[in-house]
């Protein structure tokens, strides 16, 4: 057992053992350290995945299997290929963000708040590196339990509705998932996800008991219905706005940033690689979705008054782009989308503490209450420019990359659609501007005019996550080197010959990145 | 053929459960004084534990007694202990219920004791004779049971109805027995199941026999017991009305006993129809789920919301029925038991037993708290009055949640490992449609169960409650009942292994 066996599972026992003990004690004061600590801790921990992953070699790797129950041919198999790995990353970092922000509001939390937050941080992290489907819909299910609670119990005054539609929505969603995966386990036999991706591509190659189209595309359906409201997707979206308005800040930065990237990667790692057929038979659909949300959400998001509504709409928007780049099936516009979800986790979560500091001091998350926040707190408006700028998608910074991927990729297969996902960043800088506008500048009601600058522990927060944006704008090479092999079987899987052949013609586009078009040569 | 050592042995559990029960009644007539309520419990509990030690030892020795009256196989064990381990648990919450609603203890165990001997024998019989006194026993006790909040009226109200319709619906078991007994001149479950596939195979049985109306009947009789609708009227007022206690006994335990019999008499009597009584198992399933949850979404008592729970619990459970209607049913050989022809063997069975085990856990577990929530007299049983428990009683709050979450069939908690199972089973035998049907009743579900969740942390109190006193007897109980549904949704792993595959 080396610790490439066994670091998943610490990653998953750690915030589980930490939260039975903050439970144990039931002190505040320890609960807010100790909380902190373990969150640091895993992100520490979690920082060895891209460190020791063999991006040559690809794959799902740190693996471990063990018997669970065995009478249900239920294993605790998990395992974190390219895609996954990114996310508990950024999960762990989410978690850390959330808890630092916790740090300020001592006195309305008590401890259950600190041991809700690590019971779903260790649920979330189940979900990304699970290769079992039966304990990927434990981890996905349960994770709701927590996230409930937080909006439910520490929300805003909306919180009790907020709460139990966000639990029955999402709910609604999983046992369809339920559904598939147990008809799944009825036409294969097994629940895990490698058997199942080699059985499934192994029958599809050799049509010798190929899936029935119908009952493949039906699978589909429900996987897809789970993730879909879990993202949201455009008509599946009922239950964010509200969440996202009356979820506690530290939950809030969880919700954006972290849970909508488990609907977005259960559609790539169940939806795209094990029904690849069904998922190019049914891209249309999906791609006209994504395509209102885009726009929709867009639009919405300009008339909002409240920021955190505001928030909750233009992530609908950038969600569906994301949603776009998934299923145009392009190795550029894939690994764009998967570019653009690390991107959103960090940026919503900068776009929440920016809320949750003005909150702070102006109780109050109507932008009409706000207005020339920039003379009173210089520092701060500097730095919420830059997080404006990069949700704006500004070139050099985070933004940008993951849009411009996608936006290439499906120009590439689809001009229509290229067209219309392009008008979401224009409409994502119309809101982001007036955002900007009617907070930093203009009339300072007398109560911005008192308000105090941020201090060194929200600096310092704002400042890491500036830095991480401008690296990830610069640096993302790197961080995509991992992603590449899973984004070109996500994009390559199909057979369909016409996204096969503009998928080399991407290629051959490819090379306006220098530090990519080595590597490709070489593959 | 004379009784030998071995048969009595096989009635062992109940032998112990009818003396303590009747020392327990002597006891209380003799004594004098405070400490009478006391020796009752400890009498009770001394007895069922003996009794479950007697079935965990009996377990080595299997096979039939009194000339295959009597069977004590893989099921009734699995079954004995279950319910004897309900009847355990009971008696310690009953130590603290009784005390706190000042009411007279004696009898209560003693007729604790005598239910559970009914069902010790309903579950044990493969003699439909047997079958009915073992019912009836355990109904007469469930019916005193029900009246025991002598003051309250609606106590009274609750146990006239379950006497009047249970009543009634014994005649219909009867009937069918009787007509069971004209089609196949049999009692006996095996001999009715090779008698009628005998003849069925000779072709002298027309389709348009007695048989289908024997079935139908005894299923009217059995699902008035599990509480199955459209047989599931009476049960409402009646957990609403019975000591909350009681309601958890007899939701749990004789709700699991019914079942085992409804089991038996189609699963080895009636084998050789179970494309007729499919149909009755599936459509009681789906009407089961469906009226149950529909109607708990309105409830404001919490006693009444979780007896409409219980109808679509038991609709859960009729959907594995339905699955072993489904599976081709093993023939028996003359002589053979039916252990030995491993009818345990069917997909639906292991996931029955599984079910009952946690729905067993998790409702006694919730009305537990309710009990003791409800405080003297049963005052607080409403929704409103558990607003804010998070705050007032942390640990009471934190075990109704965990009940909670595990009838609405949450990860991590046995309630979704046994919905999982049946749920697979479904799919693996072709019912889709029902499976469905099913899964979409759980997020229906989802909102009343919550709904509780939301009141004990996400509301503000309203009223006083009566101080809770702490009671170690109870909090043993409440852990015990807590326990088993976190074991059985994490690691299932050893009971699984146990149930037929």
């Amino acid at each position: 057992m080396t610790i490439h066996n066994t670091i998943l599972t610490w990653l998953l026992l750690i915030p589980l053992a930490a939260a039975l003990v903050i439970f144990l004690v039931r002190s505040t004061t320890f609960a807010r350290i100790f909380s902190l600590i373990t969150s640091l801790t895993l992100f520490a921990l979690s920082l060895i995945l891209p460190w020791r992953y063999n991006s040559t070699l690809g794959g799902m790797q740190f693996r471990q299997r063990l018997r669970w129950i065995p009478a249900l041919h239920i294993h605790y198999s998990l395992g974190v290929d390219g895609l996954g790995l990114w996310l508990v990353v950024l999960t762990t970092l989410l978690f850390v963000i959330a808890l630092w922000l916790a740090c300020r509001r001592s006195a309305a939390y008590s401890p259950g708040f600190y041991a809700l937050l690590l019971l779903l941080e260790a649920a979330m992290l189940g979900v990304f590196t699970s290769l079992d489907l039966i304990l990927f819909y434990f981890c996905w299910e349960f994770s709701l339990v927590p996230m409930a609670l937080l909006i439910g119990i520490w929300g805003g005054p909306g919180r009790r509705r907020a709460a139990v539609r966000f639990f029955l929505y999402t709910m609604l969603g999983s046992v369809f998932m339920l559904a598939a995966i147990l008809w799944l386990y009825h036409l294969t036999g097994s629940f895990g996800w490698q058997t199942l991706h080699q059985e499934l591509a192994l029958r599809a190659a050799t049509l010798a008991s190929p899936l029935a189209a119908s009952a493949a595309q039906w699978i589909f359906i429900g996987f897809f219905l789970a993730f879909a409201i879990k993202t949201p997707v455009f008509p599946f979206h009922g239950w964010q706005p509200e969440a996202y308005a009356e979820a506690p800040d530290e939950a809030a930065v969880v919700l954006a940033g972290g849970m909508s990237k488990m609907g977005l990667f259960g559609m790539l790692r169940y939806c795209v690689l094990l029904f690849p057929f069904a998922a190019r038979q049914l891209a249309t659909p999906i791609l006209v979705l994504g395509l209102i949300g885009i726009v929709y959400g867009g639009l919405v998001a300009y008339v909002q008054p409240g920021m955190k509504k505001l928030v909750a709409y233009s992530s609908l928007s950038h969600l569906g782009l994301i949603v776009v780049g998934i299923f145009t099936f392009t190795q550029l516009g894939t690994e764009g989308a998967i570019y653009q979800m690390l991107s959103h986790g960090v940026i919503a979560a900068g776009l929440f503490c920016l809320i949750g500091m003005l909150w702070q001091r102006r109780h109050s998350y109507e932008l009409a209450d706000y207005g020339g926040v920039g003379a009173a707190m210089p520092v701060f408006a500097g730095f919420f420019v830059v997080v404006m700028l990069a949700a704006a998608g500004l070139p050099l910074l985070n933004g940008f990359v993951g849009e411009f991927l996608i936006l290439l990729g499906s120009f590439l297969v689809r001009h229509g659609v290229a067209a219309v996902a392009t008008t979401g960043v224009i409409l994502s800088v119309m809101y982001l501007l007036r955002w900007t506008r009617a907070t930093l500048w203009g009339e300072a009601p007398a109560a911005v005019q008192k308000m105090t600058d941020i201090g060194f522990r929200e600096g310092l927060l704002l400042a890491v996550l500036a830095a991480l944006m401008l690296a990830m704008g610069v640096a993302s090479p790197w961080f995509l080197r991992p992603v590449i092999p899973v984004a070109s079987e996500l994009s390559q899987s199909s057979i369909s010959t016409p996204a096969l052949s503009l998928n080399q013609l991407s290629s051959s586009h490819a090379h306006w990145l220098p530090a990519r078009a080595g590597r490709r040569g070489g593959r | 053929m004379p009784a030998s050592y071995l048969d009595y042995l096989r009635i062992l559990p109940e032998i112990i459960l009818a003396v303590f029960g009747a020392l327990i009644l002597m006891i209380e007539g003799a004594a004098r004084g405070g400490s009478r309520g006391k020796l009752a419990g400890t009498l009770a509990f001394i007895g069922s534990l003996l009794a479950l030690g007697a079935s965990i030892y009996l377990i080595r020795d299997p096979g039939p007694a009194f000339a295959g009256m009597v069977s004590w196989d893989a099921i009734s064990i699995y079954f004995h202990i279950l319910m004897l381990a309900t009847v355990v648990v009971v008696t310690l919450l009953a130590m603290d219920y009784l005390r706190v609603q000042e009411h007279p203890r004696g009898e209560f165990y003693a007729l604790l004791l005598f239910a559970a001997v009914g069902m010790g024998l309903m579950a044990n019989s493969e003699n439909l004779i047997l079958t009915f006194i073992g019912l009836e026993i355990s109904s007469i006790s469930s019916y005193v049971l029900c009246a025991y909040r002598r003051h309250a009226a609606e106590s009274t109200e609750a146990a006239l109805k379950y006497l009047l319709l249970g009543s009634f619906a014994t005649a219909f078991f009867l009937y069918g027995i009787a007509l069971l007994y004209g089609a196949s001149a049999s009692v006996s479950l095996p001999a009715i199941g090779q008698g009628l596939a005998g003849k069925m195979a000779a072709g002298g049985l027309a389709p348009g026999s007695l048989i289908p109306l024997a079935a139908a009947l005894i299923f009217v009789g059995l699902g008035f017991k599990v509480s199955a609708a459209p047989f599931q009227v009476w049960t409402p007022d009646v957990y609403q009305g019975a000591p909350a206690l009681v309601t958890g006994f007899i939701s749990t335990a004789a709700k699991a006993a019914a079942f085992i019999i409804l089991l038996r008499v189609f699963y080895i009597g009636l084998r050789g129809y179970h494309q007729q009584w499919f149909w009755l198992m599936w459509v009681a399933a789906i009407l089961s789920m469906s009226l149950g949850n529909i109607a708990a979404l309105r409830q404001t008592n919490l006693k009444r919301m979780l007896a409409y729970s219980s109808i679509a619990q038991a609709g859960y459970i009729l959907v594995a029925f339905a699955v072993i209607a489904q599976n081709p049913a093993p023939t028996l050989q003359p002589g053979q038991t039916a252990d030995a022809a491993g009818w345990m063997s069917g997909a639906g069975v292991g996931a029955i037993l599984f079910y009952l085990t946690v729905y067993t856990a998790m409702n006694l577990g919730a009305f537990a708290v309710i009990a003791r929530v409800a405080n003297r007299g049963e005052r607080f049983t409403q929704l409103s009055d558990f607003a804010g428990l998070g705050k007032r009683h942390p640990g009471l709050a934190l075990a109704m949640t965990l009940f909670m979450l595990s009838l609405l069939g949450v990860p991590f908690t046995g309630g979704f490992l046994g919905k999982l199972y049946i749920f697979q089973s479904a799919f693996q035998a072709h019912l889709i449609g029902l499976a469905i049907v099913a899964l979409v009743n759980t997020v229906i579900a989802a909102w009343y169960y919550l709904r509780v969740v939301v009141y004990m942390y996400m509301r503000p109190a309203e009223g006083e409650l009566l101080p809770i006193a702490a009671s170690p007897a109870w909090t043993l109980g409440a852990i015990c009942c807590a326990a088993v549904v976190l074991w059985l949704g994490i690691l299932p792993g050893n009971l699984l292994h146990w149930l037929p595959k």
